[in-house]
């Protein structure tokens, strides 16, 4: 059942800015610089749905 | 997996000619190998014709002599090898792919070559039968034979004098009977000496005239002889062209196997270039509709409206999801995807016909209907897994685009502004888009402006300007409401302005405001009840959850270390903004190149004594925070991979 969910979710990283990525590696390093003015904040979701238009919910969600 | 499809799929004929001419060259060029075109198809239903006319009127070529029926064939193998020339010339410029086009195009072609090939080798024929019958061998064979065959008869002295002395001999036997008076005796002697005369002379005669049939018998083979010799001289091998007999040679072939080959040499390239001559119009033709042009060099548009068929133009439906727009799922950007959209592009037809039946299609969808969501500030660049611009999502961007600006006061709804709004939006992302103003003609852009505003006004963004009518007075005005929204935003955006933040949201700027402020005014448009700001806040989200990352600022962000060097940015000094955000703002001010080297040192210069000792930034990691930061300015559309990168050259060309 688990495996079944990792296979169907997705983890991104994305910014408040709404940028985001998908690599964790690459997010930390560019937290570690202050790169895009906060910090990253992960974020899973299905496979296959879209990431731009979650992270903008999560956005939304937390600007409320 | 596209680029690999690409790069397996050669280029057509017009995709190259898109790539390697310009519209003026390919328009030039036209005309030129349409009339060698038309002199090759000339060439061969002459050829052809000459060929089934032959065989019909068994050579006969002398119109006075020709029958009825004669006239009649003639006329069947003009329709016929007429027919079938047509053929050839349309099939050849179609620019048509399928197996029954192939089909046809190879029955046309064995017809033309079997003809022509027969045509070639019988003139070439008739050309060795010339050279041979003015040869002197053959003239002297043929005197030869006239002479032998012509000679007078001659009666032989010899023959004479023996049938003299037999008639002689006959006329004493007959008068033996004078020496009856002398006796029986006598006149026995008489009849045997004549006899013998007689018999002798006989003998004689029939000798010579043995030998004279012997003679005539010999002379009748040499004459004989002398005939078959003329024969084979009439049509000497020896006076084929020296190139037949080089082939002959060679290979080893027959004379006629050889002339099949020199013919097919000839007709064959006659043919290639021919077929040749009718592809490259056609290829020619293709690139051209790309441009929106007919060969002639009349605007597509034109011809559409003339035929009355730009009002019933299909308009093609935008099938795409609602997040065309949205990052490729793995990186968040990928290269500019301009030659894809280019073909794409040109693939799709005429842009301005299209673009007016999209302007019809958008009028009626959106009449009625709310505002699009999508925005000016939608970046084209984010169309790449969508493989580039259709003509529709051209026009889209183009009528979004002026549409905001509309929206913002920025521009008039007039056409005049409107064309130069496009025309400017079409230079600014002529690499993303694939075209570029100049490839379009000014009425074109002119009438794409038309479309848009008619777009506009069906969708109620501008209405008739009844108010202030007159010459020189616009035709359009911004619609009350949008009026209202501007005079409103306007207010906001002064409110904004004074704490340093853009409106609208600009990437770079409003990453330097002041988050605090943000929220103050977000606050005092709630408690006045107006929202504004909650507006420009969800506007801003809008528009990013469109695909257009613009910035949501948001008061989280990671302090900065203690000991920071001062002199790094003003933005950081307050921690509003990242590294990305100054070094953005550093290239616009063009205090850093875009270039990897320039942005590596850039960075490692601003970490340098940031690092926290948990970890230690070194080349590749900074190398790292290059590449991160070069992927997020191109997702942003601030920058673009150089096209025509070349060692030495810029790889990469900042367009924010």
């Amino acid at each position: 059942m688990n495996e079944t969910n990792e296979a169907t979710m997705q983890t991104v990283y994305y910014w408040q800015d709404g940028y985001w990525i998908t690599d964790q590696e690459e997010a930390e390093l560019l937290d570690s610089i202050n790169a895009f003015g906060s910090e990253h904040t992960m974020l899973e979701i299905p496979a296959g749905e879209d990431i731009q238009q979650a992270v903008n919910e999560q956005l939304i969600k937390q600007a409320a | 997996m596209n680029n690999t499809n690409a790069q397996q799929q050669p280029e057509t004929w017009a995709e190259q000619l898109l790539k390697n001419k310009t519209a003026g060259e390919l328009r030039r060029m036209h005309p030129k190998i349409q009339f060698f075109y038309l002199v090759s198809a000339a060439g061969a239903f002459a050829a052809s014709f000459m060929f089934v006319g032959g065989v019909w009127l068994g050579a006969n070529w002398h119109p006075s002599a020709w029958t009825t029926e004669n006239w009649v064939a003639v006329g069947i193998a003009l329709l016929m090898v007429g027919g079938i020339t047509a053929g050839q010339y349309f099939s050849y410029s179609t620019g048509i792919k399928s197996g029954l086009m192939i089909f046809a195009k190879a029955v046309v072609i064995l017809f033309a070559l079997g003809s022509e090939i027969s045509q070639t080798m019988e003139r070439e024929a008739e050309t060795v039968r010339n050279r041979s019958e003015q040869s002197e061998v053959f003239k002297a064979t043929v005197g030869a034979i006239q002479s032998a065959t012509n000679a007078p008869v001659q009666v032989s002295p010899v023959l004479a004098d023996a049938q003299a002395a037999a008639a002689t001999a006959q006329v004493e036997i007959d008068a033996c009977e004078r020496h009856r008076s002398k006796g029986q005796a006598r006149v026995d002697k008489c009849l045997r000496i004549e006899r013998g005369n007689l018999a002798a002379a006989q003998a004689r005669i029939q000798t010579i005239q043995d030998q004279a049939a012997t003679t005539a018998a010999a002379n009748q083979s040499t004459a004989l002889a002398m005939v078959d010799q003329a024969k084979q001289l009439q049509f000497d091998e020896k006076q084929h062209f020296q190139g037949i007999q080089f082939i002959q040679k060679i290979f080893g072939v027959s004379a006629i196997a050889a002339a099949f080959i020199f013919a097919f040499g000839i007709i064959g390239t006659f043919e290639s270039m021919f077929w040749l001559l009718g592809a490259l119009l056609g290829a020619i033709g293709q690139a051209l509709k790309a441009y929106g042009l007919t060969p002639q060099g009349r605007l597509i548009s034109d011809e559409y409206k003339e035929m009355g068929l730009m009002q019933d133009a299909p308009a093609p439906e935008p099938k795409q999801p609602h997040n065309e727009y949205a990052p490729s799922q793995s990186v968040g950007f990928s290269p500019s995807p301009t030659l894809a959209a280019f073909n794409q592009y040109k693939q799709s037809g005429h842009p301005v016909a299209a673009a007016a039946a999209s302007a019809d299609w958008l009028a009626g969808k959106l009449s009625g209907s709310p505002a699009p969501t999508s925005s000016f500030s939608e970046p084209l660049h984010t169309t790449r897994h969508a493989g580039g611009l259709t003509d529709t999502r051209l026009f889209r961007y183009l009528y979004t685009g002026v549409r905001q600006q509309v929206i913002d006061g920025e521009i008039k709804p007039t056409v005049r502004p409107i064309t130069d709004a496009v025309t400017t939006i079409m230079r600014k992302n002529a690499s993303q888009i694939g075209i570029t103003p100049e490839l379009m003609a000014k009425p074109q852009r002119q009438q794409i402006a038309e479309s848009i505003l008619s777009g506009l006004e069906k969708e109620g963004v501008v209405k008739r300007n009844d108010i202030d009518v007159g010459v020189g007075k616009p035709k359009y005005i911004l619609s009350p409401k949008y009026l209202a929204d501007l005079a409103l935003r306007s207010t906001w955006n002064r409110e904004l302005k004074k704490h340093c933040i853009d409106s609208p949201a600009d990437d770079v700027l409003n990453k330097t405001a002041d988050q605090d402020a943000i929220q103050r005014i977000i606050n005092k448009g709630r408690k006045s009840g107006l929202g504004t700001a909650e507006t420009q806040l969800s506007m801003n989200l809008k528009s990013s959850s469109e695909g257009a990352v613009k910035p949501v600022q948001k008061s989280s962000q990671k302090p900065l270390a203690k000991g920071e060097d001062e002199t790094l940015s003003k933005p950081l000094a307050k921690g509003q903004s990242g590294l990305y955000g100054e070094w953005v703002a550093a290239v616009s001010e063009k205090q850093c190149r875009p270039s990897v080297n320039a942005t590596w040192s850039w960075i490692q210069k601003r970490i340098s004594n940031k690092e926290t000792g948990s970890r230690t930034h070194d080349r590749t990691r900074i190398t790292s925070m290059q590449k991160a930061f070069f992927s997020r300015a191109m997702h942003e559309g601030l920058m673009q991979q150089n096209p025509n990168y070349r060692n030495g050259g810029k790889k990469y060309i900042w367009i924010g």
